[in-house]
Formats: C-alpha cells, structure tokens, sequence
C-alpha cells in the first residue's frame, strides 16, 4: 500500500471485498494491491493548520499514474498558482513560474514539510511496497477492523514501526500512526471521509496530524476526482512541467 | 651718476652697493617703478633714499636688500651681484649680510623684546643659546632698552619697538642696514631719535646705512641723499 | 628650535581659536577611539563567546560534513572515541572533546522550533567549552542521564522550566525518526545568542542514542595550549589523521570576521568624514593664522628664514593642535572605554534583534593600546596634513608682497 503519498492514499482505489483475509501479511498485501489504481485525474483543498488556529488553504490539481508518474499544480493561493510538482518514479522536480526556474528536490530537502505541512517530500515520493520493508504482525481484529503492526529492522524507513486499522469490508485504512524508533508516536493519519466511485469506495477526506506538536495537522478534501483517465503520452515529462 | 651728496664722511672708501641701468616694473609691466638706476654706495655711508610715494624708493631697497630681482640691470651687494644667486643663496646673504628695518616694525608679537632681537641669531650657525643672548641683551642696552628685555611688543610703546626692530636687524652685525620708511609710524621727536642712534650705531659698526623717507629730519641727518622721481635718481 | 617656540607661542597667543580647532578634532578623535574601543570589546567578546561556546580553536570534521549546509549525519566521524584519543596525546594541545550535533525539532506542547542538538562528553566538555559552566538556573550536564540544556533565550521564548519535559524530534542518521522526551535540568546563559537561542545540549551518550550512531561525533573540537592559531598545528593534525577535515576557529568564522571587518570599515568611513570636517576647519584656523601674519612672514623672510622654515612653523602648529587634540581625546576616550568597559553598553534597546555579532546583553569596550595609539597617531598625521598646503602656501608668497601688501 502506498500510505504516504498521501495524494496517491487518497486517489488510491478500494474494492469492497469479503473479509476473507486471514494474516497480517495478506492484510497488508490486498491493501497495497487495492490502493493501486491506472490512473487518475483529482482536484483536492489541502488545509495546512498551525498551533494557535490559523489554516492556509492550497488547492490543487493532480494527473496520477500508477505510483510511478504524477503531476500536481497549485490553483491557489495565487502566491503559489502554477507551482508545480512532477514525480517520477523516485525522483521530485518542482517548477516555480515566476523565477522560471525548475528545481530537483534531493537529499535533506526531501525531508522537509511540503507548505509546512506534516507531509513531507519524501512522503510524496515512496512508492515502493510496504512489504519489501516491514514485518506485518496481527495486533488486533474485531468484527469489522483489523489492527496490523508493521515493523521494519531498516532504519532507513522514516517510521520503523506503524499501526495500521483496517475496515474489512471497505479494506480502507481508518487510522495509521506512525513511530519513531522508540517506538513513540510521531503522527497519525486518519480518514475521515470516503465516497462511492462507481462499484467502489475511496477516502475523500483524510487528516495527517502530528502527535508530537499539539493541534498541528494537515487535510486533504477531494473535490473532483476522475478515474482510468488516458493521458497524451508527454504529461509526465519535464517539458510539461516547465510548459 | 646724477645724485646730490651732502657730503659722506667717508667718502674715500670703497663702494659695497652699485647698482647699475637698473629696471623694475609690476603689474606685467604696467606700472614700471625703476628706469634705469645707477648709484654706488660706499662703506660705512648714512644714505638717504628720498622722494614722493610711488618714487620707486621702497622697490630700489627691496632690490638692494635681495628681496626682489630687477627685471633688467645689476646690482652688487657687498661684491655678490645678486642676478647670479638663487633663491637660497639671496635668503642666505641677507640672514648674513643684510638687516631690515621697517616701517609698521614687523617685530613677532608673540616673541619678547630680547627674543625678537635673538632671531636673526637663532638662524646663523656659531650661536649658542648664551651667546645669543649675551649679544642681544648687549645690543639692547645700547638701544636703551635695558630692563625692557622680556617685555611682549604689544607692551612697548611705537619708538621702543622701534628700537628693538633697530637692535634685531644690527645684532648680527651686518654690512648692509636698509630701513624703509622707519620714522613714518613715529611721532617726530621719536622719529629723530631713532635716526640719532641709527647714525649712533653706524659710528661703532661697520655699516652701510640706506633709509628710504619723505621725512626731512632724517633727509636732515642723512649724509648723502638720493632723490627718486619716478623710478629715477632725480638730477 | 625656534620653529617649534614659534609655533607653540602662536597657538598659546591665539589661545580660543586653538582650542576651538582643536576641540572639534578633538571631539573626532574620542569618537574614534570609543568606536574603536567598543568594536575592539565586540570583537574581543565575540571571539571569546565563539572559541568557549562554539568553535574552540580548531575543530576536526569527517570529510564532507563541511560541504554540507547544514549538520550532516551522513558525514560523521565513525570511531571518534579512538581518533580523539590519538589528539589528546599529541603535544601542542590542552584538550580536546567530540561532540555530535543533529539538527532537529524542538517540541514542547504546540510549539515546534529548529534547534541544533549537540551531544556533548561531560567528562571532557569542559576541557575544552565553557558551556556546561553557563548554568542559569537548574544543573549541568555530569553524566550520561538522558537530560537537556536548554538556552535562555530558547527557554523564555517557549516557557521552559527547570524540570519541563521537551521531545526532541530528530532523524537517526539512518533516517529513521528518533524522537525523545527529555527533562530540561538546566538553563545556560552565555551570551553567545546562537547558543542561547536555539541549541539544546544532551549527554553526548544521548545524542548517539538518537542519531543510531553508537560511536560517533561530527567533530572533535581542541584547545591549543598556546591561544593563537598556530599553523604549525593545523599541518600536524593534518598529517597525523589526514581522514579528517581541521579547520581553525578563524575559518569557521569566517562570517563573523569580515562581518567585523565591513562594520570596521563602516563606521570608519563615517568618522572618517567627522574627522576630515574637523581637519577642513584646521585647514581653514592655518590660513587664517597665515593670513593675519603675512607682513610676519614676509619680515622672517627678509631676516634670512628659508621658506622650509617657514613651512615647518606652520605645519609644527598643525601639528601641535594634533598632538593637543590627541592627547585631550586619548585622555577623555580611554576614561569613556574605562567607564563603558565597567557598566557596559546594554543591548536590550535592540530586544532579540540580531546584531550580527555573536554577543548579546551587553557590550563591554575595551582599552587596546593599539587602536589607541592609532587613533592618535591618526590625528596627527590629519593635522599634519590639514596644515601642509596652508604652510606651502605660506613659505611659497612673495616677500615684497607679503611686506608691501600684507598678501602672500
């Protein structure tokens, strides 16, 4: 599954199925097989909150394919319109129109929080299966939840250790927090909203909040969201970035 | 040479100033001061310079005391003709050879009466400190200042600092003395005495004497008297 | 010396305007030296907060950590432990230390702060940084007990207390996030303000504990035993362990001393001007003198004084209203640094705002007989020269002129 890119998360597509999975393991592996999704196009609202009560509002436009092409561009605020953000596979360009200037965002600067927020570049960018890192292990199961605790030994994996609470029959993720070595806390992500595409349900509404830093959080709200959309072939080159 | 002689007492010696066909004009040449003066002087003379303001009276001495260069002639000082010498060599034959006497006394205001009379001395080699002052202090007794030493010139009436301009420019005992206009900021009686001990000192030093003046009691005391009109030696 | 009685005499009798010309040089010359004076305390004290609280005197660095814009767990020193050992031996140094700096998050209810974290060795920190002695309040570091200290400035704009639990978010070096609750033991003061407004200090122990890295440092820091920077040094640490980066506190703060020497050059420009308006009206009192003692001149002259004399009289009075306004300034600037050195010039007019120097509170002028000597010498050569073209003009006239006309 592709928990962090958060923009994928909520593009990500879920079938309703049968609660017939039985490990932790083929818990986190239908979820990651469900998230997948050919393509899309979205406009979100991310709302940026700070301690003390001020939010800033940024909405945008996305182009996603698979989890190995996206383009994303600022609608507002005009401060930011026509930024723009190009993945692809692991790599991260931002276009910035009014220096004209393109930038790769690499190394320490992947780390940083995008407008602030609790999400970060590198968040944007994992794509890779959460199995190849993490151990899952059954925590906890209800009748209509699953809990999985997912360890990693790698300690090249922003969050070793991850708690993830799955509805069963919706195989959304309803809560995931993330901690640090330690094994503290750091920040949680949870949906707050899905909505029927077609025959299937997708989080519309989800919240990244830190568990450190109180009243700090980050939402993203779907406003528009298109599914098996055909891209022209140069939509994720840097032409179309920089165009 | 066209010049009235009252007579000069020694008369028979040898000439220490000649000037000869001697022009100077200022102003690029508009106002011309000398035409062409010719006189000798001998040693040991009490000359007067005589005639009208704008005579040429104080240009002729300035040109004698090396101050100035005439614009065409010679003129022979104490056997230097002065046309051959720089800048260096005039300001040295006067610091030696020349003492000046003015009008408006020119005396450094901030110095004392002795200490005005020791400059000339300060800048001659073979002078100490005590020797400078022995020979001031001498030469002001002989002035008859005596007692006035350490007095400023602001404190000294116009015939005392007279007299110390008097005792400043023999106290290195020069060959040439040239006063000009030196009685014309005295009142009579002070002027005469100053051109008594002016004649007084002649008598004990050998010196040539030139005062340049309008004034008839000094052209009175003169031996010899030279008139000017005009830039020339009137005949 | 009758140039200089001359000279001496004539500033004596024209005793007002003297004082006038030479008040306002006066007045420029202990502006001179109080700047110098208190740029000469700024950069003292700014040294002292950089070599105790920072930078040492040379520093060791694994390659690459430099070339990097911000402290960088991908370039540490892996076995410090040993490597300092190795320098602790070496002669030519009074101590050394390994610290290990992370930059992180400072986390404390709903506020969240960039703060530089350095793991410091209680046993041997303070051979070498005064920092664990700047306790404020509360107690040092003496052990490996996982606790912090935290700066003033840092402590009062989060309202932190001795004894408040902060979390410390920071990346093992891996990348793995490593946050940790740690209990503040004591506040530092020590007027280094990028110490006390953003650097909490952990055990070293600690900081290894949450970089994942269980031997290593960002550098080893050394005092020499003699304070200057030797370079002879520099070419020893380089030879013997050539795997590290030394750098001397004069390159790490390279900032800060162009910074010192702009502001140097700044404020000189402005006294500068101060100084030449009072050298102008020198200038201007010697033409003036030349002027009412032109027929004095001229009657010098004419008593045989060469115009070199001349000259030397009035540059000597120039001179000596430099040397008068010198040593008035001197006196009066070296009694202002004095005082101003004791009370110190507070800076809690300017509040948080950065001066650019590494000081805060307060700034303590000190008397450097250097900058002292130099002003004054400066005066000197300004009056001098403010005197020369009047003296010129003065041995150069005309004497028949000067006589006749009383114009030069």
């Amino acid at each position: 599954m592709k928990i962090i890119p958060i923009i994928l998360i909520l593009l990500t597509i879920s079938i309703i199925l049968p609660c017939q999975a039985q490990t932790a393991a083929e818990w986190i592996e239908k979820l990651d097989k469900q998230m997948f999704y050919q393509s899309a196009e979205y406009t979100a609202l991310m709302t940026v909150h700070s301690p003390g009560g001020t939010d800033r509002y940024f909405r945008m436009q996305g182009k996603v394919v698979g989890d190995q092409f996206a383009l994303m561009e600022y609608l507002d605020p005009p401060r930011q319109r026509g930024t723009r953000y190009l993945k692809r596979d692991d790599n991260l360009w931002i276009y910035f129109p009014r220096q004209d200037r393109t930038m790769q965002i690499q190394g320490h600067m992947l780390r940083k929080g995008v407008q602030g927020g609790d999400m970060s570049f590198e968040d944007m960018t994992e794509s890779s299966s959460l199995l190849e890192k993490y151990e899952a292990l059954l925590i906890g199961e209800t009748d209509t939840t699953v809990t999985i605790m997912l360890e990693s030994h790698d300690m090249t994996v922003s969050y070793p250790f991850r708690e993830i609470l799955i509805d069963k029959r919706t195989v959304i993720p309803i809560r995931i927090v993330n901690s640090g070595v330690g094994r503290m806390p750091i920040k949680e992500i949870i949906t707050l909203a899905t909505k029927r595409f077609g025959d299937r349900i997708y989080p519309v509404s989800t919240e990244i909040r830190s568990l450190l830093v109180k009243d700090k959080w980050t939402r993203f709200d779907i406003e528009e969201m298109k599914f098996g959309v055909n891209f022209p072939e140069d939509t994720f080159t840097k032409k179309m970035l920089e165009r | 040479m066209l010049y009235e002689l009252n007579m000069a007492a020694n008369n028979n010696s040898k000439t220490i100033i000649k000037t000869s066909k001697v022009w100077k004009s200022y102003d690029n040449g508009r106002v011309t001061a000398l035409r062409g003066i010719d006189i000798d002087i001998p040693l040991g003379s009490f000359t007067a310079l005589a005639g009208p303001s704008g005579s040429g009276k104080t240009t002729l001495l300035n040109l004698i005391g090396a101050l100035d260069v005439p614009d065409k002639g010679t003129v022979i000082v104490a056997g230097q003709n002065l046309e051959h010498l720089n800048d260096r060599e005039r300001t040295q034959l006067r610091r030696e050879k020349i003492g000046f006497i003015f009008q408006q006394f020119n005396l450094v205001p901030v110095l004392t009466a002795c200490e005005n009379v020791e400059l000339p001395l300060e800048i001659l080699p073979d002078y100490t400190r005590a020797s400078r002052r022995e020979a001031a202090m001498s030469i002001l007794k002989r002035v008859g200042l005596k007692g006035m030493e350490h007095r400023l010139p602001n404190e000294l009436s116009g015939g005392q600092q007279q007299r110390i301009a008097v005792a400043r420019a023999l106290v290195k005992k020069p060959v040439v003395m040239l006063a000009d206009e030196p009685t014309a900021n005295l009142d009579g009686e002070t002027g005469g005495a100053i051109v008594d001990l002016m004649k007084e000192m002649r008598d004990t030093l050998d010196t040539v004497f030139i005062l340049s003046t309008h004034d008839p009691r000094v052209m009175d005391r003169a031996e010899t008297l030279i008139r000017l009109v005009d830039g020339q030696v009137e005949s | 010396m009758i140039a200089l009685r001359l000279a001496y005499r004539n500033l004596r009798r024209n005793r007002r305007r003297t004082v006038l010309t030479a008040s306002a040089l006066t007045v420029g010359l202990i502006v001179l030296i109080t700047m110098m004076g208190m740029l000469d305390g700024i950069d003292s004290q700014s040294i002292d907060n950089l070599i105790y609280y920072d930078l040492a005197h040379v520093k060791g660095f694994a390659d690459g950590y430099l070339d990097e814009d911000f402290p960088d767990l991908e370039h540490t020193i892996p076995h410090a432990d040993s490597l300092l050992n190795i320098v602790r031996n070496l002669s030519g140094i009074s101590a050394a230390t390994e610290r290990l700096e992370i930059i992180g998050m400072l986390i404390q209810g709903s506020e969240e702060v960039f703060v530089r974290i350095i793991g410091v060795d209680p046993a041997q920190d303070t051979d070498v940084f005064r920092t664990l002695e700047a306790v404020r309040s509360g107690l040092t570091i003496s052990t490996d007990e996982p606790v912090a200290l935290i700066g003033d400035r840092l402590a009062s704009d989060l309202s932190l207390n001795v004894g408040d639990v902060i979390t410390l978010l920071v990346r093992s070096a891996p990348g793995a996030f490593n946050p940790k609750m740690l209990p503040i033991a004591g506040i530092i003061s020590t007027g280094h303000p990028a110490v006390d407004r953003m650097t909490v200090y952990v055990p070293l122990a600690v900081a290894r504990d949450m970089t994942l890295l269980p031997e290593g440092a960002t550098e080893i820091a050394i005092m020499a035993s003699k304070l200057t920077y030797s370079k002879r040094l520099m070419d020893k640490l380089t030879q013997i362990l050539p795997q590290l980066e030394w750098r001397s506190w004069q390159t790490l703060a390279d900032d800060f001393i162009q910074l010192a020497r702009m502001k140097r050059t700044g404020n000189g420009i402005i006294i500068g001007i101060i100084i030449l308006v009072a050298a102008i009206g020198l200038g201007n009192t010697m033409i003036m003198s030349i002027h009412e003692r032109t027929r004095e001149i001229g009657a010098l002259r004419a008593l045989g004084f060469n115009s070199g004399l001349i000259w030397r009289i009035f540059v000597l009075e120039g001179f000596l209203i430099g040397l008068f306004a010198g040593i008035i300034a001197v006196v009066i600037g070296v009694a202002i640094l004095v005082y101003l050195g004791h009370t110190g010039i507070s800076l809690a007019g300017y509040g948080d705002m950065d001066i650019g120097y590494p000081v805060r509170d307060a700034i303590y002028p000190i008397v450097n007989v250097a900058s002292v000597a130099m002003s004054f010498v400066f005066g000197l050569v300004i009056s001098v020269l403010a005197s020369w073209g009047a003296a010129r003009h003065a041995a150069r006239g005309q004497i028949v002129r000067a006589l006749r006309e009383g114009m030069l």
